[in-house]
């Protein structure tokens, strides 16, 4: 499901956007962060550790929408699925992140000339990390063809 | 709407101009959530926000079933987040709320061209159930990001200004009057003034303030980009982030070229700063009619709001009517023979001359090779020289151009004042061997530094 091409792409630094769902249907959107491919269909994501609405809504293997966007180019890709594992960062995670918000911040620098002194402030107080099943990919960069599955996984 | 007790909408306001995209989650009947992100969200009143709908998305449709959703905004002075949790109320085709998203959906469409296939097809309006400030790992910056000109407009200094204006006594001073005062007692420090062409279709610049080429004669189609907008449009538009607007628009008429919709695009150069974050350009109008268009534009993201675009339409309304005036002033017939004589000379006078080459197909003019000019004012510095080289002319009248048939000018509206200070300005600008010098009203001498060589290349 994630080819060498997405895992590149999704490891090199892109803006990360989550969306989780409420048992009654609530959306609710959070940033994501440090995104690594760690097999064919899982990815481990960090997000915001003291977003408690987000922490209960993927508790339970809840579903999760993330999408990664090139700050330079506005690309996006979308993947779906749900969070097998919620856990503590690792020191590897949290030395992955640094370098992903490294180069995140400094392509919003040169694209859009935002200092970083400011763009560190979306990061959160603290991590936690997801594990996350893919079972759908979407081209998500704006067009008339946004939205369209790039590779659905098999029933 | 609940949340952060002292939070409103207005406190948000820098959020709602598209500097940074927000974020948007909403969620299908089934319960499996979509993130996407949205160029912009509008304040609609002090409850509710407006979301743009170009395309049929996963967004649209989910809300069709499930009328929620979830959105983050970035404050761009200072990287404050927030998320709102919005209800979904209507949808509006029209009205004001529409129009307003449609512009922004138009300037995108205008940066890229593709007017022809880019958008607005709904507004979405929804109602804010809560704010909440995000948490950050980094403490609030000491300073937030500058962001305008920031010390507000009074009208004293607009009456300063438009008396400025009010003892210019010819339409070059006024234009160099305007784009200086907005400057000195506005804080705009760049500025373009840009005049509509004869044909009606084109925008041309006329005056600048600011730049390190003056850009005198730098063109741009009326609808093409910010300033082409706001004059096609007849109504001031202001972006907030000229280069995420271009960005956006870019990758979105690549999807539309991948689909096969639109062809390969050409990029619309647009006059002025490069770099520029912000740019607000209003029309200039005189009795219904578009003149031209003001612009202002700075490297400050978020930099321009309705007072910007209040002053900038009083002092652009100023200008056009002034120039209105002027040109009414001075269209009085008078018979008078053609400026160009009979016989031509294709050469000039003495061998080693400046050689300036005009070519008849459109009047481009190139000073030792140099591009000069075009268009009318490129057939004005023609008929000048043709006569100064036939009998040493350098006396000469506006009123005498105006009824030349060698410029081609239209009998309505032939902006041959514009058109003389633009040539006036180009030949400063380049330091060319030829200037005009204003000798009184409606008067001017062609002064001639050495021998020039004029060669008329028939091309047609």
């Amino acid at each position: 499901m994630i080819d060498e091409a997405l895992q590149a792409f999704l490891e090199r630094g892109c803006a990360i956007i989550v969306g989780t769902v409420a048992p009654d249907g609530a959306p609710h959107a959070q940033r994501g962060w440090g995104c690594s491919v760690v097999g064919p269909d899982t990815v481990r994501v960090l997000l915001d550790a003291t977003d408690d609405v987000l922490r209960a809504h993927l508790a339970d293997g809840g579903a999760i929408a993330i999408t990664g966007a090139d700050v330079r180019t506005l690309e996006s890709v979308q993947l779906k699925g749900h969070v097998r594992i919620l856990e503590g960062p690792t020191a590897d995670d949290l030395e992955r992140c640094r370098l992903h918000n490294d180069e995140l911040f400094e392509d919003i620098f040169v694209t859009d000339h935002y200092p970083r002194e400011y763009t560190e402030r979306m990061e959160p107080p603290a991590y936690v990390v997801a594990v996350i099943d893919v079972e759908e990919v979407y081209d998500q960069t704006p067009g008339p063809g946004a939205g369209a599955p790039v590779r659905r996984s098999a029933p | 709407m609940t949340g952060a007790a002292h939070l409103t909408l207005a406190d948000l306001a820098p959020c709602f101009e598209g500097a940074i995209p927000a974020v948007i989650a909403t969620a299908s009947a089934d319960g499996t959530p979509n993130v996407t992100y949205l160029s912009k969200v509008r304040i609609v009143d002090g409850e509710r926000v407006a979301l743009s709908n170009q395309f049929f998305s996963k967004t649209a449709k989910n809300l069709v079933d499930n009328p929620r959703a979830s959105i983050l905004l970035i404050d761009p002075r200072t990287y404050d987040q927030y998320r709102l949790t919005l209800q979904y109320e209507r949808t509006d085709r029209r009205g004001p709320v529409f129009e307003r998203l449609r512009i922004d959906v138009d300037v995108a469409a205008a940066l890229e061209g593709m007017q022809d296939v880019y958008r607005l097809r709904a507004a979405d309006i929804y109602r804010v159930l809560d704010i909440e400030p995000l948490p950050s790992a980094k403490p609030a910056p000491a300073r937030p990001l500058p962001s305008g000109v920031g010390d507000g407009m009074d009208a004293g200094r607009i009456a300063q200004l438009s008396t400025r204006l009010g003892r210019c006594p010819d339409l070059d001073t006024l234009v160099a009057a305007a784009v200086d005062g907005l400057a000195d007692l506005f804080g705009y420090e760049h500025s373009l003034l840009l005049l509509l062409d004869e044909a009606g279709t084109r925008l041309f610049t006329i005056a600048s303030h600011g730049y390190e080429a003056e850009g005198v004669g730098s063109e741009v189609e009326l609808g093409d980009g910010i300033i082409g907008l706001a004059g096609a449009r007849c109504a001031p538009v202001t972006v907030g982030n000229v280069a995420q607007a271009t960005k956006y628009s870019r990758t979105v008429r690549r999807a539309y070229e991948d689909s096969g919709e639109i062809g390969p695009g050409r990029e619309v150069p647009v006059p002025g700063l490069p770099d520029a974050a912000s740019r607000c350009a209003v029309p200039a109008m005189a009795m219904g009619q578009l003149v031209g268009v003001l612009t202002v534009e700075t490297r400050l993201p978020v930099a321009y709001g309705p007072a910007d675009e209040a002053v900038l339409t009083v002092v652009a309304s100023i200008l056009a009517n002034a120039i209105e005036s002027e040109r009414a002033r001075v269209r009085e017939a008078v018979p008078a023979g053609p400026l160009v004589p009979e016989e031509q000379p294709v050469a000039g006078r003495s061998a080693g001359a400046v050689t300036v080459r005009w070519f008849d197909a459109d009047g481009s003019t190139f000073v030792d090779g140099e591009y000069l000019i075009k268009g009318v004012a490129g057939r004005i510095l023609r008929a000048l020289l043709a006569q100064h080289l036939a009998d040493g002319r350098t006396e000469f009248t506006n009123r005498e151009l105006r009824l030349d048939p060698s410029l081609e000018l239209p009998s309505f509206k032939d902006n041959l004042e514009s058109r003389l200070i633009l040539l006036k300005r180009r030949l400063d600008e380049r330091a060319a061997p030829v200037r005009i010098e204003k000798t009184g009203r409606g008067r001017f001498r062609l002064v001639v530094a050495g021998d020039i060589r004029l060669e008329v290349v028939d091309d047609g």
